[in-house]
């Protein structure tokens, strides 16, 4: 090597470092957060249709997709629609509900139906439109008296009232965490309700449409689940209004939507979307099971995104049952299994080895045994999933720890299950699996939020920073072993340490804390003197802080606080919140 | 103090705490003003900070990414693009039902489809098959065709008459012609040190047209019976077959080639099995016997007549999650009850001799690699499954045709080993990609384990 190669090379390794080594100052604006995505922009033409093939969506996401993407060497960068306080804003694709709100048991189990009342058993007749006879779960379209559609949609004999039970049980808890979520209920009724309209037409084979015969009818009913007094049993699933397009894709952008700017598998409630499907064992959480809505409202047209269709959740079984014991534990074509089983002559111990069969039967093999939700599998590997981040799991476990025991059974009446011992079951199940989320997930992130300022005092201005621990509010982790440290730092570069706090969790109540701000004796007002405008860069400052869940020297997480101080009166200003993949600690801590 | 933080700070002033997003608020439109025809809006900058500077690992990524471009140019429209945008089409326009519709009749009962055989060292072939189900009233009909390339072809037809109401036991009537121009010759029983010693083997031509008529059990489940009566027409030659083509020489000495043979055999073979049928539970424990008796005699020569009795017996034990090891002891012989013509029966054609080698038998050999009188190996797989649908199987088998048993020696045996995947959907019959070897033999001055190597796809019944 020569003398000048050697210089060059050592120029780029120096600049490598530095670039690694610098401390990055990455200024949170003194603005409130982005809570609104301005995403209803009209559009020009009216988007086409999309048509998403199973086959050919399997396929892809199964084997080309994967190959082809792994070598761009993609970085698993963190998700781009996400504000200052690492919260997603309202969009055509999310809307903050239980996450930011607290909301009634009664309001979640009334989700996307709200006030409206449920289709009515005794009030028809229901004008059958169309029929769809194939699939897992056959069903027809009605226009009811109430002047809206449906889609009924039935259980078949193997594993009855799981299939009709899942839709409106996914439908109702997608919408609680904030999906665009459709109106599913139970409906029991009676099949003299229903009535043919002369322009009703149904697909036979072939893709080909026909009118339809009163046989299209009774080749439903019959495979139809029934009551014991001859009550047919359907979930219902309301029309949303507007003109469908298709389904959206978990990877890229819809190239004739200007408001779509964001790669969807970057956006973070996609990626998210990983946990509610892993908690009902939504396998079939792929694109086929996406709904775009054109929406026109006030004279402009967007599209909304819904999530639809969780029929397969709760435990389908699927013939044969090698393959059901599989499902949620390995795609059905699963490479990286494959070669595992192939090299280790299938001796490598699965999940799938040996699971129990439920004590209820219609639900497969859905339960809480052997459940790991990093670990969970669908159908395929969909792009936005693969996508997850810590902090997008994070986002969405913080919005789990919101739903409460009570929502969960709320939510599980909904589905009407005849026996007693069903519904205990379900909610059991859902509840054991919700509380592995924070088992695996507020054990190895950081699980304080809720971050708030408040004066505790009255007539004092003095400020309170207030968090709460959800690894404590659920058990993950103990009090009397945990401990928080803070730090402030401020200062054109933050190199001043302003001041330090160690503490733990208060006896009387440790779920949350309060640390009063200023910590030290300085803050970041008095660096920038009297008169500095409200965004001076003296003013900035960042709180870390550290979190000990055991009785360990290095911390399991870290969280970053950004604030600007506007002086003693008008006080601290929290505008963001950052949460560090890696943690990093002072030299001295 | 309330356990609730929101208690403890209710009422309180929260100045400097960010506001919550409104409740159920709808998106707005942004102040983006008109877009042009294919503008997207400008892209919020939702957390208003500055984008992080690249680092090291951006950079260093780079360098991966340019050197692996072309690569993923090939996958990604070279491949992805155009597979998933024709079979999107293909299923949007149902066009596989189209095809299959196309082929079928009768509501379903009646269907063509395609078949493909291969077997590397012989020749491929394509085919179809035509079945019809209750063609009449408890009757189903089967024709199958193939052809390869340069003169191999072969057809056959059977009817199946269902006797009793599980329409597993039926009567079949069967007729076929097949003309192959590869089958491989080694020798009987090693003798042909000629033939051994072409890698390939020495080939000739055959073409045997037969016609059966029998019982059949439960051919679709473990346990099966079938009562068969089989005549057998066939005639050989060496002109008219791949390289390199046996002798003038070689074929004199083989009995039944120059002039072939027309033979009648009654035989019964039947299964009996332990295990589950249901594969559900993965109980693959259980033990299995297969066996046949047969009675052959030469149409034409009626002094020649030959007993043909076989087994397999073994066991399987299920890990218990369908992982299975398998040990089998396989025998095949022929009791040669000629009439004697100058102190010395007449021979066995050739072609009536047990074999190992195929999808059955030593399976890291070509169909009739080994041929003589008694045909014994012993067998040891293991199969596991790697995919919903999917087992993969490693195999090894000993064996060799002998003459005489008493000729039986390890020394004068051979290896034959390899992997299998299988599609695991039932344990009657699988569809199998076999890649295998096989060895010289083991007395051998220089034994060779990869003496032969076998690369397969066809379907594999029974053990």
């Amino acid at each position: 090597m020569t003398v000048r190669t050697s210089f060059f090379l050592l120029a780029a390794l120096s600049w490598l470092a530095a670039c690694a080594s610098s401390r990055e100052i990455r200024r949170f604006p003194l603005s409130p957060p982005v809570w609104s995505d301005p995403d209803q922009h009209p559009l020009g033409n009216t988007p086409k249709k999309y048509y998403s093939g199973i086959y050919a969506d399997a396929m892809d996401k199964s084997a080309l997709y994967p190959a082809s993407k792994w070598f761009t060497f993609p970085e698993k960068g963190e998700a781009e629609n996400v504000n200052a306080l690492d919260e997603v804003p309202n969009s055509s694709w999310f809307q903050n509900r239980i996450g930011q709100f607290d909301l009634t048991p009664a309001e979640v189990a009334a989700a996307e139906c709200g006030d409206l009342p449920n289709l009515d058993p005794d009030g028809g007749p229901w004008r059958v439109t169309g029929a769809k006879p194939d699939g897992a779960n056959p069903g027809f379209v009605i226009e009811a008296p109430d002047g809206f559609r449906y889609l009924l949609k039935f259980d078949g004999k193997n594993q009855p009232l799981r299939a009709t039970s899942a839709d409106v049980v996914g439908s109702k808890l997608y919408w609680a965490i904030g999906y665009h979520s459709v109106c599913n209920e139970i409906v029991l009724f009676s099949p003299d309700i229903l009535q043919i309209t002369p322009d009703a037409e149904t697909t036979v084979a072939l893709g080909k449409r026909r009118k339809m015969v009163p046989a299209d009818l009774d080749r439903v009913l019959t495979m139809a689940y029934r009551l014991k007094d001859g009550r047919l049993r359907a979930s219902a699933s309301r029309f949303v209004p507007g003109e469908p397009l298709g389904p959206f894709k978990y990877q890229g952008k819809r190239r004739d939507d200007p408001n779509d700017v964001v790669l969807h598998e970057n956006r973070r409630e996609l990626r998210a979307g990983h946990l509610p499907a892993a908690w009902i064992s939504h396998v079939d959480a792929r694109e086929q099971n996406t709904f775009d809505v054109l929406i026109d409202e006030r004279g402009a047209q967007y599209i909304r995104h819904y999530k639809i269709d969780w029929g397969d959740a709760l435990g389908i079984g699927w013939d044969p049952d090698r393959l059901a014991r599989r499902l949620g534990h390995s795609y059905p074509i699963d490479v990286q299994h494959i070669g595992e089983d192939l090299l280790t002559l299938g001796l490598l111990p699965r999940p799938w080895h040996d699971p129990e069969r439920t004590k209820v039967h219609i639900f497969g093999y859905f339960g809480v045994e052997g459940f790991v939700p990093s670990k969970w599998r669908g159908v395929y590997p969909v792009p936005a999933f693969q996508r997850r981040t810590p902090a997008d799991i994070l986002w969405m476990t913080r919005i789990f720890s919101r739903i409460t025991d009570a929502h969960v059974r709320a939510i599980v009446a909904r589905a009407q299950l005849p026996d007693e011992r069903q519904t205990r079951y379900l909610e059991e199940t859902l509840i054991g699996r919700r509380n592995r989320f924070f088992e695996e997930y507020l054990s190895q992130y950081v699980a304080l939020a809720g971050f708030r300022l408040a004066r505790r005092t009255p007539g004092k201005s003095e400020q309170s920073l207030c968090f709460e621990d959800l690894a404590i509010v659920h058990g993950v982790s103990r009090a009397d072993e945990t401990y928080y440290q803070f730090r402030f730092h401020a200062g054109r570069e933050l190199e001043r340490e302003m001041g330090w706090v160690q503490f733990m969790p208060d006896e009387r109540h440790p779920s949350w804390a309060c640390v009063l701000l200023p910590l030290g004796r300085q803050r970041p007002a008095d660096l920038a003197g009297p008169g500095a405008r409200d965004d001076h860069p003296l003013r900035y400052g960042v709180l870390d802080v550290w979190v000990h869940q055991k009785p360990t020297v290095m911390p399991m997480g870290q969280v970053r606080l950004h604030f600007y101080d506007l002086g003693p009166e008008r006080g601290y200003r929290l505008v963001g919140v950052e949460r560090p993949r890696e943690v990093t600690v002072p030299d001295d801590y | 103090m309330p356990q609730d933080l929101d208690q403890e700070l209710a009422g309180r002033d929260h100045t400097g705490t960010p506001e919550k997003p409104s409740a159920e608020g709808e998106p707005s439109q942004g102040e983006d003003g008109e877009l042009e025809e294919g503008q997207k809006r400008k892209r919020p900058d939702y957390d208003g900070r500055p984008e992080p500077a690249t680092d090291a690992g951006d950079i260093v990524r780079w360098g991966p990414r340019i050197l692996f471009f072309p690569v993923y140019l090939v996958l990604e429209y070279g491949l992805r693009v155009p597979i998933v945008w024709t079979t999107t089409r293909i299923e949007q326009h149902h066009l596989t039902d189209k095809i299959a519709a196309f082929f079928t009749w009768d509501d379903g009962n009646a269907r063509l489809y395609p078949l493909i055989s291969f077997d590397f060292g012989v020749r491929a072939n394509v085919g179809l098959t035509f079945k019809w189900e209750e063609a009449i009233p408890r009757h189903d009909f089967a024709a199958t065709g193939f052809v390869g390339l340069d003169d191999l072809y072969a057809f056959e037809g059977k009817v199946d008459q269902k006797l009793f109401r599980d329409e597993g036991a039926l009567i079949r009537w069967r007729g076929g012609y097949r003309v192959a121009p590869d089958n491989v010759f080694y020798g009987l029983s090693d003798v042909d040190a000629r033939c051994n010693g072409e890698a390939r083997g020495c080939r000739f031509r055959s073409m045997i047209g037969d016609a059966a008529v029998g019982l059949v059990g439960w051919e679709e489940r473990l346990n099966q019976i079938f009562f068969t009566t089989t005549f057998r027409h066939a005639r050989f030659d060496n002109e008219r077959s791949d390289a390199p083509p046996i002798t003038d020489e070689e074929a004199a000495a083989l009995p039944g080639f120059e002039d072939g043979y027309q033979v009648i055999e009654p035989r019964i073979t039947f299964a009996l099995d332990t295990r589950n049928e249901d594969l559900d539970f993965y109980t693959g424990t259980g033990v299995r016997l297969e066996a046949l008796s047969a009675f052959a005699i030469d149409v034409a020569q009626p002094d020649s007549r030959w007993f043909r009795a076989g087994a397999e017996a073994g066991g399987f034990y299920d890990f218990g999650f369908g992982q299975v090891l398998a040990a089998s002891l396989y025998y095949e012989g022929l009791v040669n009850v000629s009439s004697q013509v100058d102190g010395a029966r007449l021979p066995v054609p050739f072609f009536e001799l047990p074999f190992l080698g195929g999808n059955d038998q030593m399976k890291g050999f070509l169909k009739r690699r080994l041929m003589g009188e008694n045909a014994l190996a012993l067998n040891v797989e293991y199969r596991y499954p790697i995919a919903s649908l999917l087992d993969a199987s490693i195999f090894a088998n000993v064996g060799n045709t002998f003459r005489d048993l008493d000729d039986w020696d390890v020394g004068a045996n051979y290896l034959s080993y390899g992997l299998a995947l299988e599609v695991g959907s039932d344990r009657v019959s699988s569809f199998e990609a076999i890649l295998g070897w096989g060895s010289s033999r083991f007395d051998e001055p220089s034994f060779d384990p990869f003496d032969q190597f076998r690369l397969s796809l066809g379907i594999n019944r029974g053990f």
